[in-house]
């Protein structure tokens, strides 16, 4: 499929506010940064390539949350700011969501992993994740079900 | 964020991830949006009566879609556009990049970058300095589809009775131009 790749900037001028607001949450604000630069040249890195520009937006979060979990994997995963999370993006997570939850979240399956952080940190629509972990939306709403299934168990 | 994108813009050209370059100089006429490559100056549109957006489509499309708003990179070239619309450069030292034109085009382009500042040819002699002495016709439209207007200067190029012909960028700011260079118009 040939599509003309709109230029890199469109994505900045659209997304860099978004990307920096999950970052945040994630990582905390003083290791947004960081994230940030390396979500964003991992994007400038893959761009040319990319053969499907229908989410980018999707694909854009979906870098970001890799990159959120290397960096805990890199800081011994420890539990991530939520609180946080929602004072700066105005996102609501579930009740239930809470420190450390984060934690169990990162011990989750890939599939239910992405799931769940794309959904609660990125607040994306099943119709974006599905996209942004190259699935049906079916199969994404399940790998949330099951994810969140899972934690409400490890938390009861 | 305006700080983190610009970090990432400078972290981005350091690693060779940035493939095009732009943005916006001031003229006389108004906004200019230019462009480099690491070959260099690629593209200049003219004022932004035109869609800018378009243009930026399409150096994605034709150059990479690693099109970044990156203003340091063209300091040098914002520089010389001020000196000259000033009136203090005549010749401009940019390297250029010509990959957005080719062919006979390409050969009439850089007959018309060699006209001296203040000078003028005819159509029929850029057609001839391209190799065709009959392509009148073609000559115009190479003028027309000049990718980097100004720097190169298809002001300087008239009809062959002296008449202004076309500018891409208006017949108003082509007689500005060449009474710049201090030519008598009309």
């Amino acid at each position: 499929m040939v599509t003309a790749l709109p230029p890199f900037q469109a994505l900045l001028d659209d997304h860099a506010a978004d990307v920096m607001a999950v970052l945040r949450g994630a990582v905390g604000r003083a290791d947004a940064e960081d994230c940030f630069q390396e979500t964003f040249l991992a994007a400038l890195r893959a761009y040319p390539k990319l053969d499907d520009d229908r989410n980018l937006r999707g694909w854009l979060l979906t870098i970001a949350h890799r990159k959120a979990i290397d960096h805990h994997r890199a800081n011994g995963r420890r539990p991530l700011p939520v609180a946080e999370l929602d004072e700066l993006t105005g996102m609501t997570a579930e009740p239930e969501l809470d420190d450390g939850i984060w934690a169990l979240v990162g011990a989750l399956p890939p599939k239910q992993r992405a799931a769940v952080a794309l959904r609660y940190a990125c607040d994306l629509p099943h119709a974006d994740i599905a996209a942004a972990l190259g699935c049906s939306p079916d199969a994404a709403r399940r790998s949330l079900h099951e994810g969140i299934k899972r934690l409400r168990k490890e938390l009861a | 964020m305006k700080a983190s994108i610009e970090t990432l813009t400078e972290r981005a050209a350091a690693e060779g991830l940035l493939d095009v370059a732009y943005a916006t100089v001031d003229s006389p006429f108004g906004p200019l949006l230019v462009a480099n490559t690491r070959k260099g100056l690629v593209k200049i549109s003219f004022p932004l009566v035109y869609d800018g957006e378009e243009t930026l489509e399409e150096l994605a499309s034709r150059i990479s879609p690693r099109v970044l708003e990156a203003p340091a990179q063209l300091d040098d070239v914002r520089r010389q556009l001020d000196l000259y619309f000033e009136g203090r450069l005549h010749e401009f030292d940019l390297a250029l990049d010509w990959r957005l034109t080719g062919g006979f085009r390409r050969r009439a382009q850089r007959a018309i970058s060699r006209i001296p500042y203040g000078r003028t040819r005819s159509y029929t002699e850029i057609a001839r300095s391209a190799g065709n002495e009959r392509a009148v016709r073609a000559a115009g439209t190479a003028c027309g589809a000049n990718p980097i207007p100004i720097v190169v200067p298809c002001h300087r190029v008239l009809r062959s009775g002296g008449g202004l012909g076309g500018y891409g960028g208006g017949l108003p700011m082509k007689e500005a131009l060449l009474r710049l260079e201090g030519v008598a118009v009309g």
